[in-house]
């Protein structure tokens, strides 16, 4: 092929929109054919040299010497062949790495340095030097190699076997100090001519600051720097960093204005990126230099004007990396303390106003704000505490102040966010530090009045009546919780204010609680205006967070009953007002949506203020005015409540929520109370137009107020009378509506005791069976049958104990079940459709009887069935897209030998007390259950695979399944021949870490045994796989598999097995 | 008409596994595909949005990822856009993040990326969202997802659309 063929060939693959799928197929596979070509190299050698040849050819011939690269080691390769080859390319790239456009001279780049990972420092010990010596004609060319190098090296990447892995880590930390000099030279240069004395400063450039925290006041430095040479010893080089500089930083002002153009971008450019992939991972000693890099970087990283800030984010970006780690040497953290002096002018130059004009934040690359927050953000979570305990007069208070204007001078809401998560994470250091002798100034206490400011400030920022153009601004893109921008910016600062100093903000919240709920009073008959609506949604912000430290008034209920019951009648209040609990009764409007948003938070705020009136009604019981005080409160918000049921959706299931959190937390003595017996008497009638939520919690409050026991002596009577009380008109209400009403009844005694659930039984077990019998008459309608189905469901999760006293009743169930499960019409039913809804059912009935210990007697006849007819049918066909049924099924299966392991593998106890056996074992059952499980490591489906990778994890972790006899004579090994499959064919890469951790836990069982299966394993799948490998291969994994000891190095091991088979397979694979 | 709406090649890269051929398909059909089956070779496929600025296409090459596959002729050339997708429940997906980055970066300087976690839906998330910084380090855009319930299912495109016609208009102002 010549190179104009290959060039249109390309062109056309490339640049030509019209080019088919097909057609570029085909070119693909031409291309791939020459590379297999003998003269292919040389070739491609000719292309590169010549001055004509385009970029795309240029970029495939290098591709030709990557495959070269694959079997660099292989015998067909000389040594004199791989000295020519790569001086070769170093030399077009030192020569001609101008004539190619980037993509190509990276390429070109990243090949050599490639080469370098095979043979540096052996075969080529002057690699370095060659680049360092590039400094003289190309630097930028040496700092892409310094660059690439410094990622390539340590880069986690599956080219080189661990142990040369190791190796050349070893060999790059040696020529850190060299190649942080090279970076570091370049940045002082450019910034000595450039920023510090700009050929054509402006006037009205200049230095920032005055003066500092009361550490150390920033001052221009005359001292120059002096760099080590390159390539000596760190201990041989004339190191600056003299006792005397023993504090690091050199004191110099913080420097703004200056401009770095062109060339010098890049040249800064590549010098950090180089020294951002140093510093996260080379140790912080003066060995490399670490003052001398900080101490530029921070030059850099204070460039915040147009011209420069890119460079300021990418200096500010190295320096998190420092900041972000988790173990600073005590020498560096003073350099720390230094750094964040300086970040702390940063913000007060920031925060302070340009002449005439806003905060000069305002106008801040935003991606550089980012950078600082994130500094911020470190040195709060990570240093501060340090700091605190350690640095004598730490002026913790300036530092607060500061961050606090800083906070509230963010120009976006995104950015103001950010703040007040670092106030999240300084709150959650105050917290830890609450107990402690030890935490110096960092405490509550001494903190008060600053934390009180910050709370009425974030307060503040929620008030539509102080920022309205901010807040309605925010969109209605929903996050990962739901919840809407506003709604996230509103929880964030409530957290944050309730979470800060909770008895100290009520002050405040009650200030702004009786101002907007005056207002809005003042409104009462009229239509509301602006101010007004204002107002009901800063309410709705102020009883989020009543609703958050609702807890105050529980901790202390007597000291604080008076101030509680004031925001009671207040909320109260603000549910009489005319629209707030029916905002359809006022015109559609903004206002309309604001009352309704209040009414919402209204009815939630009292929701969780539910255990304070638990208290108020245990207290009423023994003291006649508390019980006054308590119905005058009660009254009206059942009142409220019920009048609330026929609003909009959102408000009834408030109301209705809160309805049944009186009924079954509070327990008053309800019916006592007149509008609840009127509410019976309408109530299916009325609730058949409730949105669905509205109507369950309707009958979920009526059932706990009838079966649940309440203070007094009605209980009796109560519980009396109910089930003839719960059963009226039932049989006259529509299908639909008796199983929604029924399931609602079981769901709401879920969780109870004996008592209440024994009272809904004995209401519904009329019901039961002629319910049960409609599965077959609606066997093929789609809307009654799941009805019928989650109806069965609930009645075996709520009402097991009562239900399987009738065993006739569950074994018809079941064998209804089953014959509608059984034989082909299962398959046919699936594709159709309610088959699905049956299987599931069923399988979720399963599930909920599987701890049941009636259950075991039927395991072996279910797990059969489970078997031949459910798995053998339907889940190991994965053409019939029943994921979710799959996943419920094997979740029974776990369920099944996790809850009855005695039955299966017999009795730990009984073994220990002398018995030979522990009783009797089902194996065969068991070894049915593990091939199931074992067929979906065959399947495609990724879920199912990963949940039986956790389900045998947790087996092993609950009854040691891997140790017992049945598991080791049988499956063992088949199993461990699976996941190796699996694990170095990378099939499932993604899933390594779970397959590593069965996997590991396996072969721990038996080491000696399992390992020596491993051995024979090993060689076998390199045979078929690709061709075999070398002795000395097969010796290296070998090692690694022997050095398995324990469950420490088991999966590091492991690991390093999985990353030397890929590399040997690949070079195996090419040299083929 | 259809030669009118603007149109860019994205590239989507990241380990495999990662469900980069699912959340195409997903865009494309609408179906949610729970089989891994590895792809080979490269497939492209025209994605069209609507947003604010009109409609934009993507075509989208969704490339294989085995080694031997890959490493033979990029395909990432004269990409415009990436998006670089890494698995949470997966550490070992994101550990290659960088890999995948450098190796976008080396061919196509200078464009819009967006970083996207996927499968945000499953319960057993072992990527943390606190522990996920290399967007921080890159100035890339992050985005959780999942193609699966479609959580910020058109958010990278979306974004990637307001950054290139950003650059789109800015060039024609200059």
């Amino acid at each position: 092929m010549n190179e104009n063929v290959l060039n249109s060939l390309l062109v056309e693959f490339f640049e030509n929109q019209r080019t088919s799928a097909d057609r570029k197929r085909e070119i693909e596979y031409n291309l791939a054919n020459f590379k297999k070509q003998p003269d292919a190299l040389r070739v491609s050698r000719q292309w590169l040299e010549s001055p004509q040849t385009s970029p795309y050819v240029a970029f495939y011939a290098l591709s030709i010497y990557e495959d070269l690269l694959c079997r660099w080691y292989d015998a067909s390769v000389r040594a004199e062949d791989r000295a020519d080859t790569r001086s070769f390319l170093f030399r077009v790239l030192t020569t001609s790495h101008q004539r190619f456009p980037p993509f190509v001279t990276n390429k070109l780049v990243k090949l050599v340095v490639d080469i370098a990972k095979k043979e540096f420092p052996h075969d080529w010990p002057d690699l370095m030097q060659q680049v360092y010596d590039l400094r003289q004609s190309s630097l930028m060319l040496c700092l892409v190699l310094c660059k690439t190098i410094c990622e390539e090296f340590v880069a986690n990447r599956e080219d080189m076997p661990a142990a040369r892995k190791a190796d050349l880590k070893m060999h790059l930390l040696q020529e850190v100090p060299s190649i942080m000099v090279v970076a570091v030279e370049v940045l002082v240069n450019i910034h000595e001519t450039c920023i510090k004395s700009p050929p054509f400063a402006s006037p009205t450039d200049g230095v920032a600051g005055g003066f500092g925290m009361g550490m150390h006041s920033p001052v221009r430095s005359p001292h120059a720097v002096n760099f080590p040479m390159v390539g000596e010893s760190p201990s041989k080089a004339a190191f600056p960093l003299s006792p005397a500089r023993s504090n690091g930083l050199s004191n110099e002002a913080i420097i703004h204005g200056g401009q770095i153009h062109g060339d010098n971008v890049v040249l800064c450019r590549l010098a950090l990126d180089a020294l951002h992939s140093l510093v996260s991972w080379v140790p912080i000693s003066e060995e490399t230099h670490a003052s001398l890099v900080i101490d530029t970087i921070f030059k850099f990283a204070q460039l915040t004007d147009g011209g420069t800030v890119e460079l300021g984010s990418l200096g500010m970006t190295c320096i998190n990396e420092v900041m972000s780690r988790n173990h600073v040497p005590q020498e560096f953290f003073t350099f720390i303390m230094l750094i964040t002096k300086q970040v702390c002018e940063m913000m007060r130059y920031l925060t302070s106003d340009v002449p005439g004009g806003a905060p000069r934040i305002v106008g801040i690359d935003a991606t550089y704000q980012e950078k600082l927050i994130e500094f911020l953000e470190h040195f709060v979570g990570k240093h501060i505490s340090r700091a605190a305990e350690s640095v004598p007069d730490f002026p913790l208070e300036e530092f607060l102040v500061l961050l606090f204007k800083f906070t509230f001078h963010q120009p976006s809401p995104e950015a103001y966010l950010s703040c007040l998560h670092i106030w999240d994470v300084f709150e959650d250091q105050l917290i830890a530090k609450q107990a402690d002798p030890k935490a110096g100034v960092l405490h509550v206490q001494r903190l008060q009045g600053g934390l009180l400011g910050l709370s009425r400030e974030v307060m503040r920022k929620v008030q539509f009546t102080e920022y309205p153009e901010d807040l309605n601004a925010f969109g209605d893109d929903l996050t990962e919780n739901g919840e809407n921008e506003w709604e996230l910016y509103l929880r964030t600062s409530c957290d944050l204010v309730a979470d800060l100093y909770p008895d100290g903000v009520l002050q405040s919240l009650f200030e702004l609680f009786m101002k907007h709920s005056d207002l809005l009073f003042s409104a009462r008959g009229q239509v509301p205006s602006e101010p007004v609506r204002y107002a009901a949604l800063d309410l709705r912000a102020v009883l989020a967070v009543f609703g958050r430290v609702s807890h105050v008034f529980t901790a202390n209920f007597r000291g604080g009953l008076s101030a509680a019951t004031t925001i009671i009648e207040r909320l109260l209040g603000i549910l009489n007002v005319d629209g707030v609990r029916q905002p359809n009764s006022i015109a559609k409007s903004k206002a309309s949506d604001a009352y309704e948003q209040l009414a919402v938070q209204t009815f939630s705020t009292l929701s969780v203020f539910i255990h304070w009136f638990e208290l108020y009604r245990v207290e009423a019981v023994h003291n006649q005015a508390d019980l006054a005080g308590f119905q005058r409160l009660l009254l009206p918000l059942i009142n409220f409540s019920l009048d609330a049921m026929s609003s909009r959706k959102n408000i009834s299931n408030a109301s209705s929520a809160l309805l049944y959190s009186i009924a079954s937390t509070v327990k008053p003595d309800i019916l006592a109370y007149d509008p609840i017996s009127q509410y019976l008497t309408i109530v299916h009638s009325a609730s058949i137009s409730y949105p669905h939520t509205t109507m369950k919690n309707v009958y979920k409050f009526i059932t706990a107020m009838y079966v649940l026991p309440h203070t007094g002596n009605a209980s009796e009577r109560v519980l009396g009378s109910s089930p003839a009380a719960m059963q009226k008109n039932e049989v006259k209400v529509p299908i639909r509506h008796t199983i929604d009403v029924m399931c609602a009844m079981m769901e709401t005694v879920q969780s109870e005791g004996t008592q209440p659930k024994e009272i809904v039984h004995q209401s519904l077990a009329p019901l039961v069976r002629p319910t049960i019998q409609l599965v077959r008459v609606y066997a093929h309608d789609h809307t009654i049958l799941p009805l019928l189905l989650d109806f069965i469901l609930q009645l075996f999760s709520s009402l097991r104990k009562q239900v399987t006293r009738d065993t006739n009743l569950l074994q018809d169930t079941l064998n209804l079940f089953l014959s509608m499960l059984k034989g082909n019409d299962l398959k046919r039913s699936i594709l159709d459709g309610p088959g699905n809804a049956v299987l599931d059912k069923f399988i979720l009935i399963i599930g909920s009887l599987v701890g049941d210990k009636a259950f075991e007697k039927m395991l072996p006849g279910i797990i059969h069935f489970l078997d031949v007819e459910i798995c053998g049918q339907c889940i190991a066909d994965e053409s019939l897209g029943i994921d979710e049924i799959r996943s419920h099924f094997y979740e029974v299966l776990h369920q099944i030998v996790l809850q009855h392991s005695r039955w299966f593998f017999g009795s730990q106890v009984a073994r220990m007390a002398g018995a030979r056996s522990g009783g009797e074992t089902h194996e065969k059952e068991l070894l049915g259950i593990l091939n199931m499980i074992a067929r979906t490591f065959q399947m495609s489906s990724m879920d199912v695979f990963r949940q039986n990778l956790l389900t045998l994890q947790d087996l092993d972790s609950k009854t040691k399944l891997y140790s017992k006899d049945v598991f080791k004579q049988s499956m063992l090994l088949p199993f461990i021949e699976m996941l190796l499959d699996c694990l170095l064919g990378k099939s499932r890469d993604f899933l390594r870490d779970d397959l590593i951790a069965v996997l590991g836990g396996m072969i721990l069982t038996d080491l000696a045994l399992n390992i020596n299966f491993l051995f024979q394993l090993i060689p076998a799948f390199i045979t078929t796989r690709c061709g075999g490998m070398t002795l000395e291969q097969h010796k290296v994994l070998a090692n690694y598999l022997q050095a398995i000891q324990d469950s420490q190095n088991c999966g590091e091991l492991l690991n390093t097995v999985v990353n030397d088979y890929g590399f040997f397979a690949q070079t195996a694979g090419a040299g083929r | 008409m259809a030669d009118q709406i603007p149109t860019f090649k994205l590239v989507l890269v990241g380990d495999g596994g990662t469900g980069k051929t699912t959340f195409v398909k997903r865009h494309l059909t609408g179906e949610f595909e729970k089989k891994y089956v590895a792809t080979l070779g490269v497939e492209v496929h025209p994605l069209q949005f609507h947003t604010n600025f009109g409609a934009i296409c993507f075509n989208t090459w969704d490339t294989a990822v085995r080694p031997r596959e890959v490493r033979w002729f990029a395909r990432w050339l004269l990409g415009q856009c990436a998006i670089i997708m890494f698995d949470v429940t997966s550490r070992i997906t994101y550990k290659n993040v960088p890999n995948w980055h450098r190796d976008l970066v080396r061919v196509c300087e200078n464009i819009p990326i967006v970083l996207t976690g996927n499968k945000v839906d499953i319960k057993e998330r072992k990527v943390k969202a606190k522990n996920i910084t290399f967007h921080r380090k890159k100035n890339l855009q992050y985005y959780d997802i999942s193609a699966k319930s479609n959580y910020n299912f058109e958010k990278p495109f979306l974004w990637l659309a307001r950054k290139l016609i950003g650059y789109e208009l800015d060039s024609q102002m200059r």
